[in-house]
């Protein structure tokens, strides 16, 4: 479990607190779908849950270890995979060879599953260097997962990739996905991920905004789209969509519906109050 | 839990994972960086023994004096070249932190802290010492096979190791050898150090600095001594004589150990802090 206790960072040179107080449980198992506006600190998040960053005051544990301590037990069980990639000037092969010893659940067959998911060949001639952004995602994310180790953490993993890579991609967290895993996206790109999550976490500087399952959210929200206007009038959030009214409503029970990321990240930045306020509720 | 995470701070199999990894990232560099020091020793240490013979043996036989300072010309290039290249090589140390994403690969790759920086001891301090020690023995075998070509057996220095190389410049100091040495290990760990601290131009950086200090160190010695050695006017000289500086090697050597010594432990502790930013 990964167990974040009052963690407050700031950034060099700067006044604000870019992560004030903040204190969260991520339960193993599970894919988190991290969300947030731009600079409230979700890449910072992951980094100091990583122990890549040193927090002014609190401390994230992973199983009860600082990671900051970055011990080689932590390390070997936490893998990440930024927004922007620097690989060395190896070949695939190479690159296995070398990082994979320090892995102790690395599987050859999970790797060689992964890239084909990604249509990557494994016994390509050139360098990792010289592939594209998007391929270079494919193959790191694919050695990520390979490594089979318990947290996985990824920023913005579908920027760079093309239409098939982002296909690609949900059939590959689906893939591996289980309940020993966890796996926490950070992501501006919500339509990628929304059918694979299975908790969401929703961040301002101060605060988490909503920390809830999507079983959890499919309970008390629902997500309509419309065109009556009455409906859209009583409903806690509504923007206008193609065709009608695209609404979130409170679920009495009578609704299944599927969520929408968009329209639950707007509810939350606009009505955090009532949000809280509907989540409390047992 | 499994072998190679088994011990938190040291742990034999993680070690060598960790060096082959090192090794096969930076191979490459290094081949062209050996490569690069061979040509740059090989010509320099042949094109100086041609103009000693050209300049002070002329076309007479190859004298005593011709061989003396053929043998210190070379014995001074050859520490000169060490002191270059042991450094070029030190300011590697902190090489593979230099932007995020490397930063990002160093620090999440699962070895300890002890064991990435007993790998960038092994490969930019010792193993430069050893490449560079056999860039020199090779570029001295060209420059003796040349010096045989051009001419004549005749007329071409003895071999020249780093040991003779020191010995040749420090005839008359008792203990000039080893304190040579330690100065040269010194450096290497301030290198190292300014490396930890200069992501970029480490090598000319570190310089800039350890120059500044020294001209900084050298106004206030200079100064303090003449305010206290020279109140009417009187040179140094007048009052001290050269045993008087007979402990002199061996406080060197002992300074240089302890500046080598704390060095790498900065060094460590700044591995250890090392972040995703930086902030210095």
């Amino acid at each position: 479990m990964i167990k974040i206790e009052n963690l407050t960072f700031v950034y060099p040179g700067r006044n604000k607190a870019t992560i004030d107080g903040m204190s969260l449980e991520l339960p193993s198992g599970g894919v988190y779908g991290l969300l947030g506006r731009n600079g409230v600190g979700k890449s910072t998040l992951l980094y100091l849950i990583s122990g890549l960053l040193t927090p002014a005051s609190g401390r994230v544990c992973l199983d009860g270890t600082d990671t900051r301590l970055r011990r080689p037990e932590t390390l070997a069980d936490m893998f990440v995979v930024p927004e922007e990639l620097t690989l060395p000037d190896l070949s695939l092969k190479a690159f296995v060879k070398v990082n994979a010893p320090f892995y102790p659940n690395f599987s050859h067959d999970d790797l060689m599953r992964h890239l084909a998911t990604f249509e990557i060949d494994y016994a390509m001639p050139y360098k990792l260097t010289s592939l594209s952004m998007g391929q270079r995602k494919k193959v790191f994310m694919s050695f990520a997962l390979a490594c089979n180790t318990p947290v996985v953490l990824m920023d913005e993993p579908t920027n760079g990739l093309d239409i098939p890579g982002k296909l690609a991609f949900r059939r590959f967290i689906a893939s591996s996905a289980d309940e020993g895993r966890t796996i926490v996206i950070s992501t501006h790109q919500v339509r990628d991920i929304e059918t694979l999550l299975d908790h969401v976490l929703i961040i301002d500087n101060e605060r988490v905004l909503l920390d809830a399952s999507t079983a959890e959210i499919g309970r008390r929200l629902a997500f309509v789209h419309t065109s009556d206007p009455a409906v859209a009038a009583g409903a806690l959030y509504a923007q206008p969509a193609v065709g009608g009214i695209s609404a979130v409503l409170r679920n009495d029970g009578s609704y299944d519906t599927e969520i929408n990321l968009e329209s639950l990240f707007e509810l939350a930045s606009q009505q955090p109050g009532e949000l809280a306020e509907i989540f409390a509720r047992s | 839990m499994n072998a190679t995470v088994s011990s938190q701070y040291f742990s034999g199999r993680r070690f060598v994972a960790a060096l082959r990894r090192d090794w096969r990232m930076n191979r490459d560099g290094w081949a062209v960086r050996v490569l690069a020091m061979l040509g740059v020793m090989a010509l320099l240490e042949t094109g100086l023994a041609w103009f000693v013979h050209k300049v002070v043996a002329t076309d007479e036989a190859y004298s005593l004096g011709a061989a003396v300072a053929e043998r210190t010309a070379l014995s001074f290039l050859c520490l000169m070249c060490f002191s270059v290249f042991l450094m070029l090589g030190a300011s590697r140390f902190h090489s593979g932190y230099g932007t995020p994403g490397m930063r990002l690969n160093e620090l999440m790759n699962p070895a300890s802290t002890l064991e990435k920086f007993v790998v960038r001891m092994l490969t930019c301090i010792v193993g430069v010492t050893l490449a560079t020690a056999l860039c020199w023995e090779v570029s001295d075998f060209l420059r003796g096979t040349m010096m045989r070509l051009w001419f004549g057996s005749a007329s071409v220095a003895d071999h020249v190791s780093v040991i003779d190389a020191i010995s040749n410049l420090h005839l008359e100091l008792t203990g000039a050898t080893t304190f040579t040495l330690a100065s040269l290990f010194g450096w290497q760990g301030v290198y190292a150090l300014g490396s930890c601290f200069f992501p970029k131009h480490s090598f000319l950086k570190t310089m800039g600095a350890v120059c500044v200090v020294e001209f900084v160190y050298g106004m206030a010695a200079g100064f303090s001594t003449s305010m206290f050695f020279d109140p009417e006017g009187r040179q140094l000289n007048e009052h001290l004589s050269l045993s008087d500086f007979s402990w002199m090697p061996d406080a060197v050597t002992v300074f240089f150990v302890c500046l080598a010594v704390g060095s790498y432990a900065l060094c460590y502790m700044r591995m250890r802090e090392d972040e995703m930013i930086d902030r210095m």
